[in-house]
Formats: structure tokens, C-alpha cells, sequence
């Protein structure tokens, strides 16, 4: 038989909610919803979608994913973060609410280096969750302020997901990086003024300034640590190296401080630092193959022409074609990881943003960001419930202090919407070619 | 034994996807030293020699991942606290993935023989060394979901045995 495009949209969204809804692994919801379908469609064969899956893994950009995990294992384990958190410290632990800035401050300066949210909440977080529940802090905005600044991995270059949608959508990794610095940079601003709202209503306390041997001394700790996105954005704004290469770059970078300058990383260590990696990057990178399988399927029952017409039906605009993005984003964001939501729902938003208008660099950043967020929102938030394990806390606990600290984060997403130019400015500015 | 079989052969493929990520980093490596340092020469299948090994490490990292059963999941449901209910819980889940898996590696057999009369643009090397991975983890998958599933029939014994 021949299906239709109302029953297969049925078949594969209705399936897939109903899997994750009975705890099937996200991955394997997405293979498993496209089995009827072969099963039922006489045009449709296993070869196909075993072949859609299986050549999506096929790709020289994706490499870069496991190697900027990798990069941020190695600074885990070489006690880089440390040294970042250190600096971080003199810099902004005098203000009020001190170790709350410098969680913020920390996370802009590992999400300039690693380019992955997880890595940032687990490496930081270990550190400075204990630290800040010794110091007086309430746990709860402890694990809260360290899963939401988490975020800013993925959104300040380089970021792991925005070599994905490069990948995915064929556009300019470099270009993506740029955009989402002066985003990345708003975001940290506006968790700093709550940590500020946080520390004058629970007085929290206030360290002393350090002197400038002190700051001295931990500028140059964490000195070449810092030179990581000089390497990586220097290098691939700069078209010198491709997003893969700097990846490798910034691991050889992140292996050679640990072994050699800091000695903090021993041979021995390098075993479960790959083993690690590798599983991690296999983890989020499998569903890549089930994703691409599900969208290739929704692309040939025309579900993106349908939403499409759809959309373009109510002539929103620009702002309202924008903030529906954002709001399906955001919802897909709470159920799915990241990868498999840029491969799916990006790829059949594309065409709806270029028809109203909006730049697909300034589309990516949106859903990007709006991606971002639920990593912080349960019931799939991985920042949060690494943050909420290592606090010790359930994930429940912790969402009042989410939802504050999320509240004027979003109000840059919204920003960001509304003029869209403090995304695109820097990429237009210095690769103006991206956007002839 | 099974289990300890099953967990030895996890321990295996962790000790190889250690190796994989780290031999990773030989043909990119070798790619960057190539183009911007000019102590060896350009090799064209460092690329495709790279993208051979990925495979490899997504694959088997998906078999890892499947017995400690590390795939992400979304909770949404809370968590059964009968011995039946988690039965039923964890029960269909598998039964699901396993399903899945068998298939995987059942049209993976096809999937991998197209690979055996195919070879790689750079390398010349025959397909088969990737497209087998297709089969060997939906076998993979289907073998430690099964155990798994047999596991979680034991505990619901057990528990109810206790409690009588």
C-alpha cells in the first residue's frame, strides 16, 4: 500500500512520543518509530532507512564532536578547569555573591575552550557546587546558577552543536561561531545580575579583593589555557583550519598542558580520558543515525512543505515566524537531545525562516540558544540533572531557582529575535563573504 | 556465567573503543601536520581512514551504552513500584529494543553484503569493513537486550519469592 502524509506523520510523531513516553531510549524511539512505515509502504525498504542511517555518520565535520569532547575530558582531568575557576575567582569573586559570579565567569571562559555543556556542568560543577555549599550558599541556587551558566558551552564558540548544524545545513561553522559570541557573552551578563538579585536578597557573602599579586598569579595559571579559542576561532574564522582540524588542535592543546606544562595528566590517565570520550560522543552521535532516518522519512511523506505552507499561511512576519521557532525549539528541546531536534525539526524549519525573511545564521542562533535551554528543563535536561547529582538534590528541588535564573535568559533569546543583528553583526563584520 | 560472559565481551569492547578513540586522532593528526607543517606528505585516505574509524566507535559505543544501558531516556512516567510494574516498566522497553535490534542486524546481513562489492574512493578498501558493523550491532543489541529482559524476569521472581 501507499500511505499518506496525514497517517505517516501520525504513524512516526505519534509513535515516537508514545516510545518516549514509555521510557524507550531516545535513539532507538526514533529507529523504532519508522518501522511500520517500511513495514506498510510499498515504495519503502529497510535498505533505505539501514542506508540513510548509516550514511549519516559518514561525514568528516562530525569528527569534530568526539574531539572537542575530548578536549574538555582532558582539561577535566589535567585540573585546567581548576586553574579557569582560579582566575575566574580573582576576577569576579569579590562582587556580591561571589563563587555565584564566578560560576558564570568560569563557564564563559570553559565555553571559549571545550564547546560542550555537559563537560562545562560536570567539571565545574564538582569544584564549585561543594565550594559554594561551604561558603554559605543555598544548594539548590548552587545546582540551579551551575546547570543554567552550563548552557553557555553551546552557545559561545567553539560549541559542538553549532558544528552539527553546519554540518547538517551546510553552512559556515565559522560564521555560526562568531554569532554566538556576543549572544554567549548577554547570556553570561544576565546571569550575573541574578546572581547579584540573589546575593542582595539571601546576603550572601562577599569575598575581599584580591590583591594584584594574586590576580597576577592566576592570570598566568591559566594564561595558556585561555589561548584555546585564539587556536580554534582564530583558526577557522581565520580559513585556516576546518572545524575538525581545530577540534584536533584544541585536544593536542588541552593533552599538551596537562602532560607536559601542568604535569597533571599521566599516561596512565589517557586510557579512561579516550575510553571515556568515546563513549560520551558515541552516545549523543548514534542518534544522529536514527534522526537523519526519521527526518529523511518525514522529507519524502513532504511534512516540511507541509508545515511550511502551513506557517507561511498565517503571515506572521518575521517576529512571529521567529518566536514560533523559538517556542518549537524549546518544546522539542525539553523531550530530545539537541543533535537529533537540529537534524529534525532544523532541517524542516530552514525553508519556513528563509521564507519569512530570517538569516539562517541568525535561525541557527536562534534555535540554538533555544536548544540550549533545555538542557536546563526536565524532563530531558542533562546540565540540570548532572548538576542536581553532583548537589545531591532532586531535579524537582531545584526548578523554582531554574525557572528565575532562566527567566532574563530568555529575555536575550527574545533579543536576540527582535534584532537580530547582535547575532550577525561580528560574522558580517568579519567574514563578509558568508554573507554575499 | 551468561552474565559474566556478556560483561566480559562489554569490558572487550570498551578496552577496543578506548584504542579506536585515541587511533582516531592518528589520521586527523597526521592531516593537520601534512597541511600546515609540511613534515609528511598529503595522504588523501587519512580522511577516509578517519571517517572509517568513527563508525566504528559509534557503533560500538551504542552496544556499550546498550548494556549499561547509558542511551538517553526521558522520564516523564514515575517510576513503577510493584515488582509487576517494574517488570511491565523495564520489560516493554526491551522488548522494543530488542525487536528493533534484531531487525538491525537481520536486514544488516543484506545491508553488509552490498558492502563486500564496494570499495572506498581513496583507500580501495572494501566496504565491508564499515557496512559489517550494521549487522554485528543489531546482534550486539539483540543478545544484551535479551539478557536483560531475562534479568529483569529473575528479579521479578526473586522479589516475589521473597515475599511469599
Amino acid at each position: 500500500m501507499i500511505i499518506t502524509t496525514g497517517v505517516a506523520c501520525s504513524i512516526l510523531v505519534g509513535g515516537f512520543l508514545f516510545l518516549i513516553f514509555i521510557r524507550v531510549p531516545v535513539a532507538f524511539a526514533l529507529g523504532i518509530a519508522t518501522i511500520p512505515i517500511v513495514m506498510l509502504d510499498i515504495r519503502l525498504t529497510p535498505f533505505i532507512i539501514l542506508d540513510r542511517m548509516f550514511q549519516s555518520y559518514n561525514s568528516f565535520i562530525l569528527l569534530a564532536v568526539p574531539f572537542f569532547l575530548l578536549a574538555a575530558n582532558l582539561m577535566n582531568s589535567g585540573k585546567i578547569t581548576a586553574r579557569l575557576i582560579d582566575f575566574a575567582r580573582v576576577l569576579t569573586g569579590w562582587l556580591p555573591g561571589g563563587l555565584g559570579h564566578v560560576n558564570v565567569a568560569v563557564s564563559m571562559l570553559f565555553a571559549g575552550i571545550s564547546g560542550s555543556s555537559t563537560a562545562d556542568a560536570a567539571g565545574c560543577g564538582k569544584i564549585l557546587i561543594p565550594a559554594m555549599v561551604k561558603e554559605g550558599y543555598d544548594t539548590r541556587f548552587a545546582v540551579a546558577i551551575t546547570a543554567c551558566s552550563s548552557v553557555m558551552g553551546v552557545i559561545i564558540p567553539p560549541s559542538i552543536l553549532m558544528v552539527v548544524w553546519g554540518g547538517v545545513m551546510q553552512m559556515s561553522v565559522g560564521a555560526l561561531f562568531l554569532a554566538g559570541a556576543i549572544p554567549g557573552l548577554l547570556i553570561g551578563g544576565a546571569l550575573m545580575a541574578t546572581v547579584y538579585g540573589y546575593a542582595k536578597v539571601y546576603d550572601y557573602p562577599i569575598a575581599l579583593k584580591p590583591t594584584f599579586a594574586q590576580f597576577w598569579k592566576a592570570f598566568k595559571g591559566a594564561f595558556l589555557a585561555m589561548l584555546t579559542p585564539v587556536l580554534v576561532i582564530g583558526g577557522i574564522v581565520g580559513g585556516i583550519v576546518t572545524p575538525t582540524e581545530s577540534a584536533i588542535i584544541a585536544a593536542a592543546y588541552a593533552l599538551f598542558l596537562g602532560a607536559f606544562v601542568y604535569r597533571t595528566v599521566t599516561f596512565r590517565d589517557l586510557g579512561g580520558i579516550f575510553y571515556d570520550t568515546g563513549r560520551f560522543a558515541s552516545i549523543s552521535l548514534f542518534a544522529i543515525g536514527t534522526a537523519s532516518a526519521f527526518g529523511w522519512m518525514l522529507a519524502f511523506y513532504n511534512v516540511p512543505r507541509m508545515v511550511v505552507d502551513g506557517l507561511t499561511a498565517y503571515q506572521m512576519g518575521y517576529v512571529g515566524t521567529a518566536l514560533i521557532i523559538a517556542a518549537l525549539f524549546l518544546f522539542f528541546g525539553l523531550f530530545i537531545d539537541a543533535i537529533p531536534t537540529i537534524i529534525i525539526l532544523g532541517t524542516v524549519l530552514l525553508p519556513v525562516a528563509t521564507a519569512a525573511g530570517i538569516h539562517p545564521v541568525a535561525f541557527a542562533i536562534i534555535g540554538i540558544i533555544s536548544l540550549a535551554f533545555g538542557l536546563v528543563t526536565p524532563p530531558y535536561g542533562l546540565c540540570l540533572l548532572i548538576s542536581a547529582a553532583i548537589g545531591g538534590l532532586n531535579v524537582v528541588n531545584v526548578m523554582r531557582d531554574v525557572v528565575i535564573i532562566l527567566a532574563p535568559m530568555l529575555l536575550i533569546l527574545l533579543l536576540i529575535i527582535l534584532f537580530p543583528e547582535i547575532a550577525l553583526w561580528l560574522p558580517r563584520t568579519l567574514m563578509p563573504m558568508t554573507f554575499k | 556465567m551468561i552474565g559474566r560472559l556478556l560483561e566480559n565481551t562489554c569490558q572487550g569492547l570498551r578496552i577496543i573503543l578506548g584504542i579506536l578513540m585515541a587511533s582516531l586522532a592518528v589520521p586527523v593528526g597526521m592531516q593537520v601536520l601534512a597541511r600546515y607543517t609540511g613534515i609528511i606528505p598529503v595522504y588523501l585516505w587519512t580522511e577516509e581512514l578517519a571517517t572509517f574509524i568513527f563508525v566504528w566507535v559509534v557503533m560500538i559505543g551504542s552496544m556499550v551504552a546498550v548494556w549499561e544501558g547509558t542511551h538517553f531516556d526521558v522520564v516523564v512516567t514515575p517510576d513503577a513500584a510493584s515488582p509487576l510494574g517494574i517488570l511491565i516498566q523495564k520489560g516493554v522497553v526491551y522488548l522494543f529494543v530488542g525487536v528493533f535490534a534484531g531487525l538491525f542486524a537481520w536486514y544488516g546481513i543484506e545491508y553488509a553484503k552490498v558492502g563486500t562489492i564496494q570499495s572506498s574512493v581513496m583507500m580501495r578498501a572494501n566496504l565491508l569493513w564499515t557496512y559489517i558493523t550494521v549487522p554485528i550491532a543489531g546482534a550486539v543489541w539483540t543478545v544484551f537486550t535479551a539478557y536483560r529482559l531475562y534479568e529483569a524476569f529473575s528479579d521479578y521472581k526473586a522479589t516475589k519469592k521473597a515475599a511469599q
